[in-house]
């Protein structure tokens, strides 16, 4: 008689090891450990798959089923460490510099991305005609959707590469004060240009209404988001006045994160501002509150492995076959408008030389955020033409700059002098 | 209502955490143990849920059960480890024959007596298939349920050793009779079910070949799981050497446990026997492993709050009224089997003090083995008509026991003077 979920335990286990290995053998090579558990995630899957110890439908059950509530929970402890790392002396001094790099970075690759796509996509894509609709309107369509889905980036791996590295400095403040940010910026960009998007498709008149009421409920959320959090911020502050030592201090601040987490998911907030206002709120309230982050750090490694491994799992390299040339246009403007929005931003918010140079290498990582939105087009009927290209060229490129993001933003804390470790 | 049906589980996780650890606090303020208190705020959690009708009872099994079965196998797991944690050769060498009479002696008697105690009174006490007045008829029960009685649980004495921490050679014996219980248990099982399947099945010649394979089964899951665990152990080792940061071996331990009782389960074995056995290698074969199971010591917190509370939510109080007779039975015959065993098992083996009077006083939770063992018995055809008396009777051995374990052990702990007078509650605050 096998226990229910012994094999659940087994992966669990696997991951973790394999993980570890990955992260090693990534360390030997001088890349981010994140690279590594990335890899073994790939690896993992391939080896599953090929040798059939689990039976591949269970395997994707398990995968997304059972296991897909990591991913929540890690986001939520990465959120609030991001939070947590931005207190409000250096805000201050650093504050002016992140908001508008948040905003140049973001509409950077919007507009980049965009009008590349715009010019050179007629030439490496024949676009399926649409009755209705002129294929001027309907690449411009296409492309402002694709630039609004770059200005998203990932958090976690970003998070992940300055840990490692004991990164400490103002491009490292900045980099995750803008990364806090991002997703607030995105999701803005995003609303705004499907609603222009899917009025470019439907018809002039329904734009305007469209535009009004997708603009309004991204800022109920980020504003839900940011009361709920620092509510928890300051009730996390009272309840941890029962911690006596250091085992409860864990146990409470990760139901703290998990319960604030879970009450934004409950409301249809959104879990990462919540809690990165939770951490920012704790942090300003007074010094002592570090020892939630400390008491974070003790646990984390385990956790991080094995998310980003499981995020491994997921990449979907073989999409980006059939669509290379958009793909790989969408990656380096991408890129371009990040590094060019950041020297802007830098620019306008009066940063220092070395934030201007190096943070657009830190902002390359893209995952959930981005895969999310993909999928709010999947699901608008007006998108329907190009909804399936448009989420291939999603999952393939998340692959590629997710894969390839964490060495660049190792590269760039090494060159701008702030990393302690080797 | 059904506020909380569409919840999702980072919001169950954080309920259990911080319910549980509030519990836990309140517990400690009135001298209990904090297991004690987990326990309790999962039992409350449960009534509060159903009482205020927010989630359906197959939402409640979906989250509560299914969704968090890893957590259970990883805390069972973790603990087994730390068990054998404490378990280095030389302390038991000093110990001597004394831990091996205890672990035995106190298995067999808690199997004997309660066999003998229900085979007596069974007849008497109008249960469904045995006739009044024929105790025969009674013993296949009897021997059933003494098998399942042997059974005890580490999780809530290790935690309640942690918590105190205590230290010493009473802390050793018991550590190890938990250990070797686990073993002995499902050796005394197997027997006793083979005996009472054999005495249903009288005559029958197919009664004795299968005998043979029921004898088999358990012995080769007990051998298997030591071998496999030998192995991981071993393997554990010459990784362990490898890992530079204390960061990473947790990583890595926690990966190697988990696998290791994965592996154990699809292989059929059990997984706490296995990890035993892996920890036991691990610490005997060089001191620098400790580090090892320093490194899971944080994590360990969380984790064990979850777990407590959880099974506080799958107690089964109501069994306590339901199980009748026969389940106070069970219950006064384990308590005087596991005390009494265990005073007997020091005589034989000269020990004296703390040991002999109190160590059978931290014997008594009973948990997953238990139920474990029940479903076995539940599986053969012959046992159909005592399936109903075996569920309530081990359920509420189960919930008695859980909630009267640990303060039991906690007490036999402080009477054994192996828990530091000043508890460092107080210094810690100052950071």
């Amino acid at each position: 008689m096998i226990p229910i979920g012994a094999d659940l335990v087994f992966l669990i286990g696997a991951i973790l090891t394999i993980a570890y290995i990955g992260g090693r053998v990534s360390n030997r090579l001088k890349l981010p450990e994140v690279t590594g558990y990335l890899f073994a995630g790939i690896l993992l899957k391939a080896a599953i798959t090929w040798i059939g110890v689990i039976p591949p439908e269970r395997f994707d059950m398990l995968l997304t089923e059972h296991l897909g509530q990591i991913p929540q929970i890690t986001l939520a402890m990465i959120a609030f460490v991001i939070g947590g790392s931005l207190p409000i002396e250096q805000l201050k001094r650093l504050g002016r510099g992140i908001a508008w790099i948040g905003l140049t970075e973001g509409f950077g690759a919007f507009v980049m991305v965009g009008v590349l796509t715009y010019l050179l996509a007629p030439f490496v894509w024949s676009m399926p005609i649409v009755e209705g609709v002129t294929p001027t309107e309907h690449i411009l369509a296409f492309a402002l959707l694709l630039g609004a889905l770059s200005s998203a980036t990932a958090p976690a791996a970003t998070v992940a590469v300055i840990r490692e590295l004991r990164a400490k400095g103002d491009v490292t403040t900045t980099l995750l004060g803008v990364v806090g940010l991002d997703d607030a910026v995105a999701l803005f960009i995003f609303t705004f240009a499907s609603a222009i998007a899917s009025g470019l498709l439907a018809g002039a008149e329904q734009a305007s209404v469209g535009v009004i009421s997708t603009l309004v409920v991204p800022l109920i959320d980020v504003l839900g988001s940011a009361i709920l959090g620092t509510a928890m911020g300051f009730l996390a502050h009272y309840g941890s006045r029962l911690f006596r030592s250091k085992r409860e201090t864990i146990v409470g601040g990760l139901g703290f994160v998990l319960l604030s987490g879970g009450i934004a998911v409950a409301f249809g907030l959104s879990p990462l501002f919540t809690n990165m206002l939770a951490g920012f709120t704790l942090i300003n309230l007074s010094a002592r509150n570090m020892r939630f982050f400390r008491s974070l750090e003790d646990i984390e490694a385990p956790i991080y492995a094995v998310f980003f491994a499981l995020a491994g799992t997921h990449l979907a390299f073989e999409d980006l076959g059939t669509l290379g040339a958009l793909s790989a246009i969408y990656i380096l403007a991408r890129l371009g408008g990040k590094v060019f929005g950041v020297k802007i931003g830098a620019k306008l918010g009066g940063a220092s030389q070395t934030v201007s140079k190096y943070l657009g290498l830190g902002l390359v990582p893209q995952a959930g955020v981005a895969i999310g939105l993909v999928l709010l087009v999947k699901d608008n009927p007006a998108f329907a033409s190009f909804a399936p290209v448009m989420t291939n060229i999603i999952l393939g490129t998340v692959a590629v700059n997710e894969i390839i993001g964490p060495p660049f933003t190792a590269y760039a804390l090494r060159k701008a002098g702030e990393t302690h470790s080797p | 209502m059904m506020l909380l049906e569409e919840v999702e589980l980072i919001f169950i996780l954080s309920v259990l955490l911080l319910v549980g650890y509030a519990f836990g606090v309140l517990a400690k303020k009135v001298k209990l143990p904090e297991v004690t208190g987990y326990i309790g705020a999962g039992i409350i959690l449960k009534q509060f849920i159903f009482g205020l009708d927010m989630m359906s009872e197959a939402q409640f099994k979906r989250l509560f059960s299914l969704d968090l079965v890893p957590i259970n196998h990883l805390a069972l797991a973790l603990i087994a480890f730390a068990v054998c944690g404490g378990l280095r050769i030389e302390q038991m060498k000093r110990l001597g024959k004394g831990i091996i009479y205890i672990a035995f002696v106190q298995a067999f008697a808690t199997f004997v007596i309660v066999a003998i105690g229900i085979s007596i009174i069974a007849p008497f006490a109008d249960v469904e298939g045995i006739p009044s007045g024929k105790i025969l008829a009674a013993m296949p029960l009897a021997l059933v349920l003494g098998g399942i009685a042997t059974a005890t649980a580490p999780a809530a004495t290790v935690a309640v050793i942690r918590e105190l921490r205590a230290k010493g050679p009473f802390t050793t014996t018991l550590l190890a009779t938990v250990a070797i219980d686990d073993a002995i248990a499902l050796l005394i099982f197997a027997f006793g079910l083979t005996i009472a399947e054999g005495l249903l099945t009288a005559g029958a010649s197919a009664g004795a070949a299968s005998s043979v394979w029921i004898w088999l089964g358990p012995l080769l899951e007990v051998v298997g799981s030591l071998v496999v665990g030998m192995l991981v152990g071993l393997a554990f080792d010459y990784i362990a050497k490898k890992v530079r940061h204390e960061v990473e071996m947790m990583t890595v331990s926690l990966g190697i446990i988990t696998f290791a009782s994965g592996l154990s389960m699809l292989l059929g074995l059990s997984p706490l026997l296995t990890i035993m056995s892996a920890g036991f290698v691990l610490v005997n074969l060089s001191q620098r492993n400790q580090r090892v199971f320093a490194s899971v010591e944080a994590i360990q917190g969380p984790i064990f709050v979850v777990f407590f509370t959880l099974a506080g939510t799958q107690l089964h109080l109501e069994n306590l009224i339901s199980c009748g007779i026969i389940g106070s039975v069970f219950l006064v015959f384990r308590f005087l089997g596991k005390v009494g065993g265990t005073y007997l098992g020091a005589v034989f083996a000269r020990v004296r003090g703390a040991a002999r009077r109190h160590l059978g006083f931290a014997l008594l939770p009973q948990a997953g083995v238990a139920i474990g063992l029940m479903l076995v018995a539940q599986e053969s055809p012959h046992f159909l008509v005592h399936k109903s008396i075996l569920v309530d009777v081990v359920l509420a051995s189960v919930a008695l026991n859980e909630l009267l374990g640990p303060p039991l052990a906690a007490h036999a702990l402080r009477k054994s003077g192996e828990v530091p007078a000043s508890r460092p509650v107080a210094t810690s605050r100052a950071k």
